[in-house]
């Protein structure tokens, strides 16, 4: 083992930049007075191939309404009207999943008849969404939480497995005017990703599949998750799922 | 007042901002482990896992391999979005390894080492911590009118930049060291009609440090501290 250290004072030319920070945060403000409206669509975004071995299924993935179009509207304490639209980011990322989960992938509409000789139908619900502004927080961070709910059926079409997935993204704002749509933006194709990992790493356990389905990739821990320390009051951390079932009161996801 | 003198009045001010505005830099390395790296290999620069509470800020991230992919002995250097994008989903902030320890087991599926492999990456650098304003005082007070405007005190704030550097080596699939940049400083904002701001880049400092120590510590030089 070897060891350095040294201590040294230095100078440094100083380039007109501050009060930056505060630029940020009081520009909007100041461009806001009297209440504002803040729309933000977040665009489908691919989703890279994953490294993960299909199962050797034939799987009917059915979209939901709130898959299709999921908008969250809510308006702040200081007046300003938010409203995120997830548009078909969650249909995107759900299908990229399943392709990547299955060998076999059927895509269905609401309504539509499942096809005969399916292993098992899966479908999906965006079931709660949060977001945390930097002024909610300790940091200059945007965070977006979305809770996912997921329904695998039989061939039969008994229910084998209903879970939901608590996905999470964060992200910072660099840019002085345009940052705040940009990050908010950002977390939440952040979370969305989030939740693809989730099903991508955990969906044998998850979905109940038989143990001699279970992949060795499935029995890779992930780290503990620990609650981030500057989750807005009220919030419940973000973490893994704890499997199939009721979300616990731990796992719902409240804002206050 | 002669023609002439605002300016050696502005010089004198910049001249004062130059000396004033200074920073405290101390990098700490530990070395665990044999390093070096061949042409062919490339270096990753990632930030800990924001589910793991780091936040690490994005620019300082990409500071840190601007630094190493410039200048003379630059390293082949693999963006975070690209190697975390190749190696998807098990380099996410929900499932990247948080200890070298699990890294054998991740690089035990053919599949996981053989894309490994194909990025070419030989050391992956975790970096963790932040910069941070943590005192300041005084004030100062801006006021416009018809002759004119101008602001009248003076303000100061200190800000630590504190960061983490943890060098894993993938071919021997283990942690081959630590580096600590600790960079402390305090800027100063004096205003007479125009406020002259001295601010104390703890975070670029901090950026430059570490860059040229970690540099240091991969390609196997002497492991002396840089300052």
């Amino acid at each position: 083992v070897t060891q350095g250290s040294a201590a040294g004072i230095r100078h440094h030319r100083a380039p007109a930049r501050a009060g930056s920070a505060w630029l940020r945060r009081l520009l909007p403000c100041a461009l806001l007075l009297g209440g504002c409206s803040v729309n933000i669509s977040v665009a489908p975004t691919p989703l890279p191939d994953a490294l993960v071995e299909p199962y050797p299924l034939r799987a009917a993935v059915r979209y939901t309404d709130s898959i299709n179009a999921f908008s969250h509207e809510e308006t702040l304490p200081s007046g300003e009207d938010w409203t995120i639209n997830l548009g078909k980011s969650s249909r995107s990322m759900l299908a990229s999943v399943a392709n990547d989960l299955f060998t076999d992938v059927v895509e269905l509409e609401k309504g539509e008849p499942v096809p005969p000789s399916i292993d098992l139908l899966m479908e999906a619900d965006v079931e709660a969404f949060e977001f945390a502004l930097p002024s909610q927080s300790v940091n200059e961070d945007y965070t977006v939480w979305i809770r996912y709910r997921i329904r695998v059926y039989d061939a039969d079409g008994n229910e084998q497995a209903n879970w939901p997935i608590s996905a999470y993204g964060k992200a910072s704002d660099d840019a002085i005017m345009s940052g705040r749509k940009t990050a908010m933006q950002q977390a939440a194709e952040l979370a969305i990703r989030d939740a693809a990992v989730l099903l991508l790493t955990r969906f044998g356990k998850d979905a109940q599949l038989a143990d001699n389905q279970l992949k060795d990739t499935e029995t890779i821990e992930p780290p503990a998750i620990e609650a981030p320390a500057e989750l807005p009051p009220g919030t419940n951390p973000p973490g893994n799922t704890s499997g199939p079932g009721e979300a616990s009161d731990e796992e719902r996801l409240v804002y206050e | 007042m002669r023609r002439g003198a605002p300016i050696r009045v502005l010089t004198a001010i910049v001249a004062v901002a130059t000396l004033a505005a200074c920073s405290t830099s101390r990098i700490d390395t530990v070395k665990t482990s044999k390093t070096g790296i061949a042409t062919d290999e490339s270096v990753v620069i990632m930030a800990r896992s924001y589910h793991l509470g780091n936040d690490t800020e994005t620019d300082f991230t990409k500071c840190i391999g601007a630094e190493l992919g410039d200048g003379d002995g630059a390293f082949n250097v693999v963006s975070e979005k690209a190697f975390v994008d190749a190696m998807f989903p098990w380099f996410e902030p929900r499932t990247a390894p948080g200890d070298v320890a699990a890294l054998p087991k991740l690089m035990s599926r053919p599949a996981i080492a053989d894309r490994m492999k194909s990025t070419g990456v030989r050391y992956v650098v975790w970096l963790d911590g932040n910069s941070e304003r943590t005192a300041g005082g005084g004030s100062v007070s801006c006021a416009a009118g018809a002759g004119g405007a101008g602001c009248f005190g003076f303000a100061w704030w200190q800000t630590d930049s504190n960061y983490d550097a943890v060098v894993w080596d993938l071919e021997s699939l283990s942690e081959a060291g630590s580096i600590e940049a600790r960079v402390s400083g305090t800027s100063y904002l004096p205003a007479i009609v125009i406020p002259v701001p001295m601010i104390a880049r703890t975070q670029a400092t901090a950026c430059k440090d570490l860059a040229g120590q970690i540099r240091q510590f991969i390609s196997a030089a002497p492991t002396t501290s840089a300052s």
